[in-house]
Formats: C-alpha cells, structure tokens, sequence
C-alpha cells in the first residue's frame, strides 16, 4: 500500500474513462452477422476491468484509511534529490527544445555540459566526456548508420 | 540436420562474431555497473540493432543480454551490491570470498559456472523448444488469446508485491495497444487526429522510456550519498585477487549440486516471470539443505556462489524457450526481446518455428557462442573488470538520458518518438514511485494488438459463442490457471491464515 494510492487509482480511473467514452461511439455491441464485435467492444471490456480494478484500489485504500508507504518521502541526506530531478527533467525539456531551434549535437553537447556542471564533475573531464560522447554518438550514428538528426 | 549446419555457417560469419563480441563486451559492462540493468541496455540498443540484418541485430542483443547477466555477479562479489537482480544470491558468498582475500576465485567461478549454466539452459532449449512448438503448431485463435492472458496475468502477479497493481499496470498497457487501427474493421480509434498514432503507440520509445529514462529519474531522486560513500571505501579496500581459475578437486565437489541447480534455474526460468533473481534464490537456499557443508554458506562457500551464478544464467535457456515456443516472455527482459523480435516482424510462438525456423536456430546457436565467449573474455579480463567499477553513477544517469533520446529516435528518425520516449520516461518513474511495475505495461502494450485480434477472431470462428474458450481443452486449462493464478492470493490466505507463508 502507498499514500498514493487514491491518487494514482483516480488517474488509473480517467484514463480509463476516456477510452470507454471513446470506445462506445466506436460500437460495443453492433456485431456483424459473422459475430464479429465492434471496434469499440474491445477497448471497452478492457476499461471497464481498468476501472473495476482501481475502484478495488480504492477501497483497499479505504480500508487501510489512507495509510501506507509514502511514495515520495525522502531522508535528510537526500533532500536534494527532488532539485537533482527537476533540473534533469528540465535539461531533457531544454535539449529537445534546442534540438529544433540548432541541430542535435551541439544540443546534446550543451545538455551533456550542463548534466556534468550541475553534478560538479571537474572541467576537464567535463569537456573530455561531453565531447568524447557527443562525438562517438555522431560517429555512429550520423556517419556510420546515416541516421539525419535534422528536423 | 543442413539448417543447424546452415546455422553455424550464419553464426560464424565474422560479422555476426563482431556484433556477438560487441554484445558481450557491453553487456559485460552494463551488468558490472550497478543500476545500468540487462533490460534497460536492451531497451536502448533494440533500435540501434533494427539497422543491421537480424542474425547481426540479435546477436549483439543476445550477447549483450547473457553477458550482463553474468556480469551482475562480479559487483556483487567485490562490492556487496548486486550489478543486476539476478545476481543477488552472488553477494551471499562472493563478497565473503573477497573479503577471505579469494576475490580471483570467486571471480572465475563467476564467470566459468555462468557459462555453464547458460550452454545447460541453451541445450533445454535445443532439445525442448522444437517438440514444444510441435504441441504448439495446432494453437488457434482461442488458445492464442488463453496464452496472452495467461501470460500476463502470471507476469502482472510475480513481478510486483501487490497482484492488483501488477494487473492494473498490465490491463492499462493492454488499453494503450488499442490506440490505431483496429485490426478487425480497419477503422481508427483513439488517434486524435494525428497521424503518428494511426500505428499505435510505438512499443520501444515506450519500452527505452519506462526502463531507461524512467530508471535514471528513479535512481536520482532515491540517491543516497552515505551508500554511494560505503561503496567507494569498499572499492578502495583493493584487497588481493588471488589464483582466477578453480582447481578440479574445487569443481568435482559441487558438480552435481551445480547441475540440479541449473535444472532448477532452466525450470524456473521457463515458468512466465520467474527470473534469476528468483531461481538463484531458490537454489542457494535447496542446495543448503542438500550441502555435505551447509554451515560454509553464506561465509564464503565456493559451492554456495557456484550453485547460484549457475542457476542465473541457465534461467536464460528456459526464459527463451517459452519466450520462442509460447510468444509469452520469462522476465522483463524477455518483454524487451519480443519487442525486438516484433521490430524485425517476427511475432514470437509456435509460427515462429515454421516461418523463421532459420532464424529461431540461429539464435540457439548465438546463445552458446554468446556463453562460450564470455567465459573466454570473463576468465581472461576478470580482474580487471573490477576497474569499471569506477565509472562514477552521474557519468552514467548523463550518458543513458542522452542515449535514450537518440535511440528513440534513431528506428523512425521521428521526433514525435522521443517526445513519446520522454513521456514514457516520467510515467515509468511516476509508476516506480507509487509501487507499480513497468514489466506488465510493456508486456500488456505488446501482447493487447495479440490478445484483441485473437478474442475477435474466435468470436467470429464461434459466431458470437463465448463458450468457445472453455470448450477447447488448451485454452480451457490455460483459463483455469489464469484464474488459480489471480484467486492464490485468496486461496493462500484462507490454507493458511496465520501468516499465510
């Protein structure tokens, strides 16, 4: 059991939703004669088991009163865990963001320079790495594969 | 008799070699450095290998694979930390080992009882997949869908300590698959207009998102300093390797507890989503019990750590049978495998063995190459594999989130992929965080397309009936077992009541 668990089932719970909403102007029922079901038939007997098994969740969660394993508690040593994760999160949004405005690698250059400064790795090896796995990834890829990085 | 010949010639070839040693040699590394897993190495090489031929493509995923499987043991021998989870039974008595200054021994037996355990499993799966894909041939569209279920019902209730997660994970994976075109009427659902849905969700960039990306983001925010310094004075300890190699006297006394053992892990391993942590687990603790010495277990025995890395390797050989024969995947890295395998249009199960019979000897044969080479390679680099131990774990969190991003890409240069890899990623980490597995997402976004068509067209055979499923006795019995499967926990609680253990 997590803390979470309400939360999450709710999510679990939407989604499901939308796609039984979607799948019922598909058509459950409306079987061919060769008993064949709808386009929707599916994907709503999949929601529904979605949605029964959280609502299960959700009782179990009620049933425990809402205790349980915290999914997000950290310990002191590792408070800065969360700031470590919203600056990885960021770069990842900042180098696919770049990615269309310059081309890949000196994106992925900058993303890896910024990675290992945010880390406090040293300069050199900072540079060294950067370039050294920016570069094979071009080597391989671009060159090797004729993957085009271009958008 | 002229395919398997047909086959050594394909195996051979020096540029399948090349691909093979490129596997092993990575997947060596993957496996010594601890939070890079044998999956996730696989998730991200998988669209990097859909660029060469298949024999070439799956031999480096095959080496990549058997390799880091056996490569877990050697940080859990000289540094207490299981490099992947199969190897958690190593640290029993190969940390022991080191610390008595037998640290080369542990590491040789490591390496030459894995090898072992992988030709064992390897030839369960020569001698066995053929006659079970036999029984298999006749599977329609009734025991097709029966299977899927089954298989991942087995994986959503092994893979996770809550069966309702797992199944929650799985059943959302499923209604995921059911986003394109559906695959009886050709008609477009859930695509929201956009054309790069129109083929579904793409299984890799969500398969190298959940598993790659979504394991850096979880190892960063569980980062714990105080443990990252235990293991760097552990590493600092450099105590003395010692003689590599085992002497026969040292071989002969475990020989027979070593073969049960990788019995068992072949077993286990062919049993959906028991995997090596499971059956190396189960051996150790067996062959205790069966020991002339069981007291020297846990301190150092040389028959406890051989009796464990060879049961994890031999769960490879029953993994893949089931994986080939049954289309149904042993652990999560055979999940990754029928991926790959799917990239290449192949689908996995008995069909296999008669549109890809080639193929499927192929791989056979590049399994025991694969366990042939890493035991040269493990016995000739195993002391200075301890060296990549080093690798500080931001240098790798860094390398694999870039790595993620180009492997998305690389299958369909589509930027559209990466954003979807992305999004997998937090969800894969949102899921880490809230106690639901990956495993049953990924396999319930593989085995929906598979399950679907196969439910819709035995209702079409049966013309609406669903009494079909019960009628024919393989599927029936797959149903009954599925069901004993989600009513255990039930059962279990109501034998035993007190603890239920």
């Amino acid at each position: 059991m997590h803390k979470t668990d309400l939360a999450s089932a709710g999510a679990f719970m939407a989604v499901a939703a939308i796609f039984m909403i979607g799948a019922w102007r598909f058509g459950i029922s409306s079987r061919t004669s060769d008993g064949v079901p709808g386009a929707g038939f599916f994907p709503f007997i999949i929601g529904l088991i979605v949605l029964g098994l959280n609502s299960a969740q959700v009782v179990l969660w009620l049933k425990g009163k809402g205790e349980g394993k915290p999914s997000f508690a950290l310990a002191d040593e590792q408070r800065d865990n969360p700031r470590a994760l919203f600056v990885t999160i960021a770069a990842l949004v900042g180098l696919l963001v770049l990615w269309r405005l310059i081309f890949f690698e000196a994106a992925a250059l900058l993303f890896c320079l910024a990675m290992n400064h945010f880390y406090g790795r040293g300069k050199l090896f900072n540079l060294v790495f950067s370039l050294l796995l920016v570069g094979l990834i071009h080597l391989f890829f671009a060159r090797f594969l004729y993957i085009q990085f271009t958008l | 008799m002229a395919d398997w010949l047909n086959g050594v010639w394909n195996v051979l070839d020096p540029g399948v070699f090349l691909f093979l040693t490129l596997g092993v040699v990575g997947g060596g590394v993957i496996g010594a450095l601890p939070g890079l897993t044998a999956t996730m190495g696989i998730a991200i090489l998988t669209p990097v290998t859909f660029w060469f031929e298949p024999t070439k493509g799956f031999a480096m995923l095959i080496g990549l694979w058997n390799s880091a499987i056996f490569a877990g043991g050697i940080t859990a021998i000289l540094i207490n930390t299981p490099g992947t989870p199969a190897s958690i039974a190593s640290t029993f008595d190969g940390y022991p080992l080191y610390k008595q200054g037998k640290g080369g021994l542990a590491l040789g037996i490591n390496v030459i009882y894995s090898a072992f355990g992988g030709i064992f499993g390897t030839l369960v799966l020569m001698f066995f997949s053929f006659p079970l894909a036999r029984f298999t041939i006749g599977f329609g569209a009734t025991e097709y869908f029966a299977l899927a279920l089954f298989g991942l019902t087995m994986m959503a209730a092994v893979s996770t300590g809550s069966i309702l997660k797992g199944l929650i994970s799985g059943f959302t994976g499923i209604l995921l698959s059911t986003v394109g075109i559906d695959p009886m009427l050709a008609m477009k659902r859930f695509t929201l207009g956009s054309v790069y849905l129109i083929d579904g969700v793409l299984f890799l960039p969500v398969m190298i998102g959940m598993f790659g990306l979504g394991e850096v983001l979880n190892q960063i925010f569980e980062h714990r300093p105080s443990v990252e310094a235990e293991e760097r004075s552990q590493r600092r300890v450099n105590l003395s390797l010692g003689r590599v190699i085992p002497n026969w006297g040292e071989i002969r006394s475990s020989l027979k507890l070593t073969v049960i053992c990788a019995a068992i892990g072949t077993v286990v391993g062919a049993i959906p989503a028991a995997g090596g942590d499971i059956a190396s687990i189960i051996s150790w603790g067996q062959s205790r019990k069966w020991s002339k010495h069981p007291e020297e277990y846990g301190k150092g025995s040389l028959e406890g750590l051989a009796v464990s890395t060879v049961s994890n390797n031999s769960v490879l050989g029953g993994a893949l049978t089931t994986m080939l024969t049954l289309g149904i995947p042993g652990d999560a890295a055979t999940a990754v495998l029928i991926g790959s395998l799917m990239m290449y249009g192949m689908q996995p199960g008995p069909k296999m063995f008669t549109e890809f019979r080639p193929f499927v000897i192929n791989i056979i044969l590049l399994m025991l190459l694969a366990n042939l080479l890493f035991l040269v390679i493990g016995l000739v680099t195993a002391k200075a594999s301890a060296k990549v131990l080093a690798v500080n774990q931001r240098t790798v969190w860094v390398s694999v989130c870039v790595l993620c991003v180009v492997g998305s890409f690389a299958l369909n240069n589509s930027y559209f992929d990466v954003l979807l890899m992305f999004a997998a990623g937090l969800i894969g980490f949102l899921f880490r965080r809230c106690g639901y597995a990956p495993g049953p997402f990924i396999l319930g976004l593989l085995l929906g397309g598979m399950l679907e068509a196969n439910l819709r067209r035995a209702l079409v055979i049966s013309q609406g009936d669903y009494a079909i499923f019960v009628q024919r006795p393989v599927s029936c019995v797959l149903l009954i077992v599925t069901v004993l499967t989600l009513a255990w926990p039930l059962i279990k609680g109501r034998l035993f009541p007190a603890g239920g253990k």
